[in-house]
């Protein structure tokens, strides 16, 4: 495993972009230390602001000391894992394709945003989980983000497929413009859950205090699908029915939100 | 070769490379999961005249299952991947789709690339309002019904099993053979990967190939029909009065053996059974030889 262990407080932003371990396998030590970042506005070596410990032959890098000034950790990555001892800033996991992505801090904004495949988990995180980036038609294509607490606004929005659980609470704007994929939320939703949804799921375990009148109760029953959702995320849920929501009307009425009874 | 008195014949079944997958329906209840599962694999003891091979292989405990609900597990046999997909999303769409709470799941590892579309044929039923949910690899085909959903995963996983495995059992009287027959039908269904397509496992009509009429594909095997000993060759020693066969399709030939290994151990405790044999062809169309002699090899006492 590579540890990349802060020496000093940053001052500035840096860019973690192309410190994956596909990329880290491939150099020598001496090529490590030399690996050139973006700090500020800068061109700087790793070396000059980590020590690192270890090589990245296994595929596992490892960022000790990270902070909101952290950002694109691990963006674009396709294999191996990339653990993270602190926080991280914006665009984490941006666009990622395959590999593991932990973070036991918290995550600012656009964490997994454009994801394709792969896995994030993370604390918490802040606004647009798994969305798009401005001017993208799609948000997280693929994949599986995590959430162990709270996360902010617009969390999955016109998402195309890929799943995003949360432990905790989610802001306003839950799956807004969704047009495939599954949410599933434990805690309380903000308001405008679904707005102008096309498709996909939106599984709740609380009813929010507030649906747009887009989102209309259809049943309350037994839904196949809910128990192997629920499997698969592994949330313990005795009961069997859901309130089935369908909307949003305005955009087909082909999208669902589910709330467990 | 003896096995508890029981004479072994020194021959071989002749099996068959078919296409074969596995489905398994799950329900509110095991009750309703069996009764969708019978439905479907009910018609399917040989593709002489039936679209497959079809039976329940074994129950699945809810834990067992991925939904978390009672199942049943069902094998089924073609002879091409292009007839066993036709003939299932007929199976599914005529007695499962129908069927309360029901929904169907894929469980095999397959060949790569030889997967075959069950959901994903039948999602049409939906009239638009289908929808389609990937969890991880898999795409499950959610249709709206009017209990709430029916559920079928996308693609069925296949790989090339063995049908036409077989043992036939020669006893004195037929109340005893049929017993002999039960016997290895219970030892046999405790193996999975395995069914025994006909009705109770038991054939009391095995054919031949071939006929004196030329619409007929197969006939009555009259070496084995204790009414025309004498009149005809026939296979039947004195005191034989009854014959049955048991026909096994399998996964691999493995589970095919070993059906058969523990079929005849189970037969041949039964009072009144003289022989046991097997069915071939003499050996010139089905790939598989499954010699009765081998399979005992440790077993017997000569």
């Amino acid at each position: 495993m590579l540890t990349l262990q802060l020496r000093a407080a940053l001052q500035a932003p840096l860019d973690c972009t192309g410190v994956v371990p596909e990329l880290m396998q491939r150099l020598t030590i001496p090529e490590l230390e030399r690996y050139t970042v973006y700090y500020g506005n800068q061109a700087v070596q790793l070396a000059d602001l980590f020590h690192l410990h270890g090589d990245c032959a296994d595929g596992a890098l490892h960022w000790e000391g990270s902070n909101a000034l952290f950002h694109y950790v691990g963006a674009a990555m396709n294999s191996g894992t990339i653990t993270v001892e602190g926080s991280v800033g914006w665009n984490a996991g941006l666009g990622m394709t395959g590999g593991v992505l932990k973070i036991h801090g918290t995550a600012g904004d656009y964490l997994g945003a454009n994801m394709q495949g792969g896995a994030i988990e993370v604390a918490s995180a802040g606004n647009n989980l798994g969305g798009a980036l401005a001017g993208s038609r799609r948000g997280m294509t693929g994949g599986r983000i995590v959430v162990q607490g709270d996360v902010g606004d617009s969390v999955g929005e016109l998402m195309r497929r890929g799943l995003i659980v949360i432990n905790g609470q989610a802001g306003a704007f839950l799956g807004a413009n969704l047009i495939a994929g599954t949410i599933a939320v434990a805690g309380q939703v903000g308001s405008h859950a679904g707005a102008g949804m096309k498709r996909g799921t939106l599984l709740l375990r609380k009813t929010p205090e507030q649906l747009d009148a887009g989102l209309i109760p259809t049943a309350d029953i037994p839904l196949t699908f809910t128990q192997l959702l629920l499997r698969h995320i592994s949330w313990e849920y005795p009961g069997n029915s859901v309130t089935c929501y369908r909307g949003d009307l305005l955009c087909g009425g082909r999208g669902e939100l589910l709330i467990i009874q | 070769m003896q096995l508890h008195g029981v004479e072994i014949a020194d021959t071989f079944a002749e099996a068959f490379p078919m296409v074969a997958t596995r489905v398994v329906i799950t329900a509110c209840t095991a009750e309703w999961a069996t009764t969708a599962a019978t439905l479907a694999t009910g018609y399917g003891c040989s593709v002489i005249a039936c679209d497959a091979e079809a039976a329940i292989e074994c129950d699945r405990p809810p834990q067992t299952t991925p939904d978390g609900r009672p199942g049943v597990a069902c094998l089924f046999f073609a002879f091409s991947r292009e007839h066993l997909q036709k003939a299932i999303v007929k199976r599914i769409g005529q007695t499962v789709l129908t069927c309360p709470t029901t929904a169907v799941y894929a469980d095999l590892i397959g060949e790569p690339g030889k997967a075959i579309r069950i959901g994903g044929n039948l999602r049409y039923f939906g009239d638009g309002w289908q929808i389609s949910k990937k969890l991880g690899d898999q795409r499950y085909w959610r249709i709206p019904t009017m209990d709430g959903e029916f559920l079928c995963e996308d693609e069925f996983p296949t790989v090339k099993g063995v049908a036409g495995g077989n043992i036939i059992l020669l006893g004195e009287d037929q109340p005893q053979t049929l017993h002999a027959a039960s016997l290895a039908v219970a030892a046999m269904r405790t193996l999975p990967g395995v069914i025994l397509p006909f009705p109770g496992g038991v054939v009391r009509s095995g054919s031949k190939v071939g006929s004196r009429y030329k619409a007929l594909r197969a006939s009555t095997n009259e070496a084995y029909c204790p009414t025309l000993r004498g009149v005809v060759p026939s296979q039947l020693p004195v005191g034989v009065n009854c014959c049955y066969e048991i026909v096994i399709d399998g996964l691999t030939q493995a589970a095919v053996e070993e059906a058969m290994r523990r079929g005849i151990h189970a037969a041949s405790t039964a009072p009144g059974l003289r022989s046991i044999s097997a069915g071939n062809y003499g050996g010139n169309l089905g790939p598989y030889h499954l010699r009765l002699h081998k399979l005992l090899a440790e077993d017997a006492a000569c």
